[in-house]
């Protein structure tokens, strides 16, 4: 088995650290702590070809591979948790389902402009009365003449209000249950579309999480996504993925936690002596490095087997799984180690640990990821 | 009879150069490079046995193939030069042409028969290296203000020496606008990260001030925050200062920040944080809030 | 592989000269034995060099033509290729020779010449200021010296216009602008310009530009050559030896004794 990483991966990782360190670093605390998309790094991300890095280069992204991508994510989480699922929902969940069920003039039409990061991408599945339980979902298709007529509402959409393009999940055909769902292109300003108020959250605040409302909102018959009815199965294939992705973000998080945990045990002296002279805090660094190098086996291992053309299903569900909760059990520990000065916006251990939370619940929650994973055992 | 030269177009530097070359000389006579009249006469008095000075150059390395091909006549067991940027390229064109080593920054040096050591500093400050040369000329730029000119005594010689045409075109020099304060001052307060805020700069001022001293920074302070001219920052890439006193106010003392005070008499820190680099680096420390310390101590000084 | 001659006269050929130095920041000292750790240590371009390639770069984009990145080094230095091509370059040039590992600025000059009058004409070389790990501020000055060639050195604006080369010089009293005609060396500094982070095209083409290898007898020199002329006889970590005396109290009486101090080191 080889673990390391190829010179061109290192290197990618070397980009990915250099523009954390360097662009998302200075501004992580005060976009989260005013809730602010930070607009100003896309053009930045896209200059470097961070908007599109698994996808080829004839189609406007970086020609890297899945493991390049991950890394790329986890460098931009150790530093910024609303940074890299921008990223990471553009690229995995806006893209991705054009990229692999459009049609040759979808894909021409779209790909390009959203793998270049000229354009940014959204996925929209959950509704108010749809979340894990996704084939709920009550928007509806109707196909009038040339157009689509979509009527519903989705919630806690990633990108909302900043993506130019929308893949939405409607309701083709209610008798059908999920064989009744389609998927869709929606662009930004398709008519009767309206994007609602940004969430205020508990994490990753910087990121613009919205509902989106169709009120008859049309679009062009030829942008429906894939074949009529197989909408349910695009939005789960896309989320495995997706699952990848953050995992990669949960990874991030947790690691930048641990370096900061690091750095302040070594400083803070108490007693006479640093912290990290204690076996208290030396067993906590342990046991967190411990989860995160299983955390990486994990999520490498499912990104490698995406780019290598293997099932990935089961292994994206148990890595996003043990990442997520490694994230939380990690940036809580972090907070731990820091003390009173980790409770304060001092320190960013505490926007980690309001971060990590979120990934135990989107693209999937953790419930869901252990019916994946037992379902697959079971069958 | 054997030589000693020493290369420098600032009077001071020359001065140290000729104290350094009569530190290691074993009956050579030491030979002065200038470039000015009054550099000429200072260092024809300083401890020159012969001073020669360069006329009508229109910049000091226009002289370097003269000097070369001087060199290569006169074959000085040594060649120190100073440690200006300009003085730094004169040493490396003459060290390639003689395929001779050339000693950088060097200090403690020593001379044994044939061969000299010197030490100096690496990887940023981190380490220090001592270095052996046994070829001849013996080469080196040497740090700067590790010497003390010497009296002055009887004038010697002082003949002056013309160069070619160089193959640099002088077009113009724009003098600094800023003047480097903390450059020879007694005193230096060190302002670092440790300030939350540019005015309270204020309180370095005052204190400053009060000791007949001048502000300086760390290089963050100058180049991230822009809170002080980059002439006044303090470290391996900006100024070295060798005060009899250095206060750091919220200084961590980053090795690239140390290098530059090593060489001060005394170092007193003040930050809040105890294991700070500085804390071991200082002869007097104060662990505590500077914001409470300073004022305090301004009052006690009566500033 | 035989190298482009020269070509047409708008397009230049630069040559960027860089090292593969251990990263600094991962350097540590055994505090007791003062002994240089360095089992952790990656190895990085150094600072300096980046910004020479940037520089290189950045003319050839301005007036056409390409950068050759240039590096003598041990095996170890072939790791430096895709990093160094991921920058802008159009090919590399690697010497390579386990004798690198102890040479000092005159060997590194003395290979980096030889290597460049193997690979023909060129308009500029581009050098940094120096190292970041030894950073003795030669090597790119003897390489001029050596190839017979105008230096600046310490350069932090450049431009070219009709085969003249024109730059400003940043020294301790102002900035000397300086003009030269091309063939000409300059070493620069770091606030010339700001490395541009490698983008993932640009990483991932890096592996399909040619690189040569080069050994010192390609560039006319024997192992002697490669002897150093200074011998390092021992690295140790620096000390400062310092007093170490910890102030205590609270706030006055911290202040009292640090003023006394003070006043017995200054009149005031």
């Amino acid at each position: 088995m080889n673990f390391s990483l190829t010179e061109e991966q290192r290197l990618i990782q070397a980009t990915a650290r250099e523009f954390a360190q360097t662009h998302v670093a200075p501004i992580a605390a005060e976009i989260d702590r005013n809730h602010r998309f930070p607009e100003e790094l896309i053009p930045k991300l896209a200059e470097l070809n961070l908007l599109g890095v698994p996808y080829p280069e004839e189609w406007g992204g970086a020609g890297a591979d899945n493991l390049a991508y991950v890394l790329v994510i986890e460098e931009l989480a150790k530093v910024c948790g609303t940074t890299s699922v921008i990223v990471s929902a553009h690229t995995s969940l806006g893209t991705w389902p054009i990229y692999k069920f459009g049609t040759e003039e979808q894909k021409k039409k779209y790909v390009p402009k959203l793998a270049s990061g000229e354009w940014l991408g959204a996925f929209a599945l959950t509704e108010p009365s749809a979340g894990t339980d996704a084939a709920a979902g009550q928007t509806t298709a109707v196909l009038d003449g040339d157009e689509w007529v979509l009527n519903g509402s989705k919630i806690f959409i990633t990108n909302g209000g900043y993506a130019n393009v929308y893949i939405v999940m409607a309701m083709t055909d209610p008798s059908q249950g999920t064989k009744g769902i389609s998927a869709f292109i929606v662009e930004k300003d398709a008519p009767g579309l309206s994007i609602g108020e940004k969430e205020r959250k508990m994490g990753i605040r910087g990121s613009s999480t919205t509902p989106l409302y169709f009120n008859d909102c049309r679009i062009p018959k030829e942008n429906l996504l894939g074949d009529l009815g197989k909408g349910f199965k695009i939005a789960m294939q896309t989320l495995d993925g997706g699952r990848i992705g953050i995992a990669a973000q949960a990874l991030g998080i947790a690691q930048g936690a641990l370096d900061a945990s690091i750095k302040f045990a070594k400083e803070r002296v108490q007693f006479g002596k640093p912290i990290a002279t204690k076996q208290a805090i030396q067993w906590m660094l342990a046991d967190m490095e411990t989860r995160i190098q299983a955390a990486r086996l994990l999520v490498y291992r499912a990104a490698w087997n995406e780019s290598n053309g293997l099932p990935y299903t089961v292994e994206a569900a148990t890595a996003k799984l043990f990442a997520a909760e490694t994230a939380s059990y990690v940036t809580n520990r972090a907070v731990q180690i820091h003390g009173g000065y980790g409770y304060t916006e001092n320190y960013p251990v505490e926007r980690a640990m309001r971060d990590a939370k979120i990934t135990e619940i989107y693209e999937g929650t953790s419930e869901v990821q252990r019916m994946v994973i037992s379902g697959n055992l079971l069958r | 009879m054997s030589k000693i030269w020493v290369i420098s177009e600032t009077q001071s530097t020359l001065l140290e150069l000729l104290a350094h070359a009569k530190g290691i000389a074993q009956g050579e006579s030491i030979v002065a490079w200038s470039f000015s009249a009054e550099d000429a006469q200072a260092a024809s008095q300083q401890g020159a046995d012969l001073v020669y000075h360069f006329e009508g150059l229109k910049r000091p390395e226009d002289c370097t193939e003269e000097l070369i091909k001087r060199a290569k006549a006169e074959l000085p067991v040594a060649i120190l030069c100073g440690n200006s940027k300009r003085a730094k390229e004169i040493a490396a064109r003459l060290a390639a042409a003689f395929d001779v080593g050339l000693i950088s920054e060097g200090f403690n040096l020593k001379r044994n028969g044939d061969n000299f050591l010197s030490d100096r500093y690496i990887y940023g400050g981190l380490c220090v290296t001592t270095q052996e040369v046994t070829a001849k000329p013996f080469m080196a730029v040497m740090a700067a203000k590790m010497a003390e000119p010497l009296a002055k005594g009887t004038s010697c010689p002082v003949e002056t020496v013309s160069a070619p045409e160089s193959n640099v075109k002088f077009v113009e020099l724009r003098p600094n606008q800023a003047k480097c304060d903390i450059c020879g001052a007694n005193v230096v307060v060190c302002v670092g990260r440790g300030i939350s805020k540019e005015e309270d700069l204020e309180l370095a001022r005052r204190l400053a001030a009060k000791l007949g001293g001048e502000v300086g920074c760390t290089r963050p302070v100058a180049e991230d925050l822009h809170w002080m001219p980059e002439e006044a920052y303090i470290g391996i890439s900006g100024q070295t200062v060798k005060p009899v006193l250095y206060i750091g106010l919220g200084v961590s003392g980053q090795i690239q920040h140390l290098s530059g005070i090593r060489d001060s008499k005394t170092i007193i820190a003040i930050d809040k944080n105890e294991n700070a680099p500085i804390i071991e680096s200082a002869d007097y420390a104060l662990v505590g809030d500077l914001y409470q310390i300073v004022p305090a101590l301004l009052n006690e000084l009566g500033a | 592989m035989p190298f482009p001659a020269k070509g047409v006269t708008e397009r230049m050929k630069v040559i960027a000269c860089y090292k593969w130095v251990l990263d600094e920041a991962d350097l540590k000292v055994d505090a007791k034995s003062r002994a240089l750790l360095t089992d952790r240590a990656k190895y990085k371009i150094s600072e300096y060099d980046r910004n020479a390639i940037e520089c290189g770069v950045q003319l050839v984009e301005q007036v056409g033509g390409e950068v050759i990145a240039l590096t003598a080094g041990t095996s170890n230095a072939k790791n430096s290729i895709k990093d160094a091509l991921s920058r802008g370059p159009a090919q590399a040039v690697l010497v390579k020779d386990e004798l690198m590992g102890q040479a000092d600025s005159a060997v590194t000059a003395k290979v980096l010449a030889g290597a460049i009058r193997k690979i023909g004409a060129y308009d500029i070389i581009v050098c940094g200021e120096g190292s970041s790990d030894e950073y003795s501020q030669q090597v790119g000055i003897r390489l001029g010296q050596l190839l017979e060639i105008p230096v600046i050195s310490f350069v932090n604006k450049v431009e070219v216009k009709n085969n003249v080369l024109r730059a400003e010089r940043k020294l301790e009293n102002g900035i000397e602008v300086v003009e030269v005609n091309l063939p000409a060396i300059i070493t620069v500094l770091p606030d010339i310009n700001e490395a541009r982070i490698p983008s993932l095209k640009q990483i991932l083409a890096a592996s399909k530009k040619p690189v040569q290898e080069l050994t010192v007898a390609d560039c006319g020199l024997s192992n002697a050559d490669l002897e150093p002329k200074v011998h390092r006889l021992s690295v140790l970590g620096a000390v400062m030896e310092r007093k170490q005396v910890r102030i205590e109290g609270d706030v006055s009486e911290m202040v009292q004794q640090v003023a006394n101090i003070i006043k017995k080191e200054v009149s005031c």
